[in-house]
């Protein structure tokens, strides 16, 4: 026994016993060169013979952790070995224990957590150090709320060849004293601690420290010691333990599995839990396992959305391919048969489905194309290209497309739209030998005849056909005024013909040729003998052909018989011709002269009538019916005429002409109702 | 309305949904595991 006072070692002085432990006397004691309170333990000598205690000494006066105290010396002196380390202020947790202090779960995770890292210090060592007494008396527990782990004095090194272990009945892993054999025996009179010794065939390691940090976790927890006794196993913490939550219970009932096969195998497992025990918690789980749920199903739904979005998306345009293709097929099907309204439904759906493709625009145009109505056609194919550009068709489309709309100037008879149309298409495909035959033509009519020629060469080379080669040929000889060699080719291009629409055009064109020659009556026959191959449009052109051509033969014959009899059936022509459609100006004109030629100055007067509604600004049209007007006074007896009226219309037609004079032009029937007038003037029947 | 037409919608509406979904859901959660934290702190401290 050490007196208070005394100097061990020169340099430290007891100051006074502060304990007795399993493994020695403990004395607190003054470092006399570090100027620090120290423990110094001697050493039970029951160990000293056994104990390589410099070995053990070097090792342990080496470790450095916050939850360890420093050794720092050990001391033979005399016959006692003792061991000085660091003066650990506070109370151990038996000591809380016995004073019935209780332990809330936070607590007890704190200072597990750090007894773990302090065993992970010590099993990392090498050798790894056991520390094989852990126990609520050897946990201090500091002024500022942390352990430290203490008494050292037995800690062993993990090898094979150890052979002594202290035990701490209950708070011991099984397998320190399972094969243990005593080496002590009770001595009467004395108090018996017991010791034993470790049968080699089982030897410590770390899962030893932490079953007994988990049996004074269990201590902590329950309030209840653990048997004292080595045959009762340490029951396991009921899950409902008031004031713990399972997951700490778990891992305490997991560190002090009986078969240390079924504990942690590490302290850095058990520190890995104890860190992570929120992890454990089963609302924890509970939650995390939510959220994964959340954050996977909900995207992978909303990817396969995506991909039935896009699925969707290219079975739409699919479907819109095929829609768009049938509603084209249907709509030429529709046209073939005559059925215009369904057809033009149908183009209109397809354009509107794609409105950058040329086919329903084509097909439009086909359609009135077809039924001759050629306003439409300009209208719609100008309406057509300024609003699309159709860069995705293909150049034969283009062609198409342009070409119909050249034809329908060329049938406007407006020969410079025509030519611009033709000279685009050509453009566009030069394999085609109808375009070049219709480029020719309009080249011709337009008076370009070394262009047409070329044309037609062009066309030739290509392969045109002999019917086709003889009316350009017309076309071209009509253009330079060479009517007789025009009507040879006219009538073989008429004979050699099998396309309807070159023998129309031949036909009407060989009527004008006809014209110019002044054979009135073979433009009569031949328009007789090809009536029936005639559409409604060029029909009525024929008709009003043949009109022109019996006026023509009324106004070269004297006989007022012969003149009647034409001029009636000049107006017959033109009556049919107006049933078939809308008369020009002009025709309009000769129909009032047929009548008059007929003599029927009633239907004359209501034609030219009619005219002053449509042009009420025409000078023509007031000079025209002055002109009847004194036609019909001429055939009245001298004391009914009166040429007032006459006067009326002179008046506004030279009143009108005043503005075609502006411009250096004057009306078609001005010159002649002025002589009428100079004459009436003449035969006083007019005053100056 | 075809078969295309009908498999976008409903790929939309799907898509919709199941955004609509994540974001309420992830709100709750949101709200649910705050209250978590602070349950975790009182078991567990920290």
């Amino acid at each position: 026994m050490l007196q208070a006072g005394t100097v061990i070692n020169g340099t430290y002085r007891i100051e006074g016993a502060v304990g007795a432990g399993g493994g020695g006397t403990v004395y607190k004691a003054y470092h006399l060169r570090l100027q620090k309170d120290v423990v110094v333990k001697r050493i039970n000598d029951n160990w000293v013979n056994v104990m390589d205690s410099r070995k053990e000494a070097d090792i342990i006066k080496n470790l450095k952790h916050q939850y360890l105290p420093q050794a720092y010396d050990f001391l033979k002196i005399d016959s006692g070995v003792y061991t000085v380390m660091d003066f650990v202020p506070g109370a151990s947790l038996d000591k809380y224990i016995k004073k019935g202090y209780k332990f809330n779960q936070q607590q007890i995770i704190f200072w597990a957590k750090q007894a773990a890292e302090a065993l992970v210090y010590l099993h990392k060592q090498n050798p790894p150090i056991i520390h094989s007494d852990i126990k609520p008396a050897n946990i201090m527990l500091t002024p500022e709320g942390n352990i430290c782990l203490i008494d050292f004095n037995v800690s062993l090194t993990s090898t094979p060849d150890s052979n002594i272990s202290a035990t701490s009945r209950g708070y011991a892993a099984p397998e320190q004293y399972l094969n243990l054999v005593p080496m002590n025996e009770p001595v009467p009179g004395e108090s018996f601690k017991p010791v034993y010794h470790f049968n080699m065939a089982s030897p410590l390691d770390q899962r030893s420290d932490i079953y007994s940090l988990g049996a004074t976790l269990y201590h902590l927890m329950t309030g209840q010691r653990p048997p004292k006794a080595p045959q009762d196993k340490l029951p396991e913490i009921p899950l409902d333990l008031q004031g713990f939550d399972e997951t700490l219970i778990n891992i305490v009932n997991k560190m002090t599995r009986y078969d240390p096969r079924e504990r942690y195998q590490s302290a850095e497992e058990l520190l890995k839990d104890l860190n992570n025990i929120r992890r454990l918690d089963k609302k924890y789980v509970s939650y995390k396992r939510k959220k994964l749920i959340v954050n996977t199903v909900f995207p992978i739904i909303m990817v396969g959305a995506l991909l039935l979005c896009v699925f969707g998306y290219v079975t739409m345009n699919k479907e819109n391919d095929e829609k768009y293709d049938q509603l084209i097929s249907e709509a030429a099907n529709y046209a073939e048969k005559g059925d215009y309204e369904k057809a033009i439904e149908n183009y209109s759906e397809a354009r509107d489905m794609k409105s950058d493709n040329i086919e329903p625009y084509y097909g439009m145009l086909r359609i009135y194309s077809d039924q001759y109505d050629f306003d439409k056609v300009i209208e719609y194919g100008k309406d057509s290209l300024a609003s699309h550009k159709f860069e995705d068709s293909s150049k034969k489309q283009r062609a198409d497309f342009y070409y119909i709309l050249a034809n329908a100037y060329f049938e406007q008879e407006n020969y410079d739209d025509a030519v611009s149309f033709y000279t685009k298409t050509v453009e566009l495909s030069q394999d085609n030998s109808e375009y070049y035959r219709d480029f020719a033509i309009a080249l011709a009519r337009n008076k370009y005849v070394d262009k047409a020629k070329e044309m037609l060469q062009t066309a030739k080379e290509l392969g045109l056909e002999t019917d086709a080669i003889d009316l350009v040929s017309a076309e071209i000889a009509f253009a330079e005024e060479k009517y007789d060699e025009s009507v040879g080719y006219f009538k073989d291009a008429i004979k050699l013909s099998s396309n309807q629409n070159l023998t129309q055009r031949a036909c009407l064109y060989l009527c004008k040729a006809y014209n110019f020659l002044r054979r009135y009556d073979d433009v009569i026959d031949t328009l007789k003998n090809y009536e029936s191959i005639f559409n409604s449009s060029r029909l009525r052109v024929a008709k009003t052909m043949s009109a022109e051509a019996y006026l023509n033969k009324a106004g070269n014959t004297s006989d007022t018989a012969v003149q009647k009899e034409f001029g009636q059936k000049a107006a017959d022509l033109y009556k049919e011709a107006e049933a078939l459609g809308v008369l020009s100006k002009k025709a309009k004109f000769n129909f009032a002269t047929a009548y008059q030629y007929a003599d029927d100055m009633r239907n004359a007067q209501e034609i030219l009538n009619s005219m002053m509604k449509d042009y009420p600004d025409d000078c023509d049209v007031y000079a025209r019916l002055a002109i009847l007007e004194a036609d019909k006074q001429s055939k009245l007896s001298n004391n009914l005429k009166n040429f007032d009226r006459f006067k009326e219309y002179y008046d506004k037609a030279i009143q009108l002409n005043k503005r075609n004079e502006a411009s250096g032009t004057s009306g078609a029937y001005i010159d002649e109702m002025k002589r009428i007038m100079q004459d009436l003037k003449d035969k006083k029947w007019i005053g100056e | 309305m075809g078969l295309g037409m009908i498999l976008m919608v409903v790929g939309i509406a799907v898509f919709g949904a199941a955004l609509i979904g994540m974001i309420v859901s992830n709100i709750v959660l949101s709200s649910k595991g705050k209250k978590l934290k602070k349950l975790m702190h009182d078991k567990y401290g920290d």
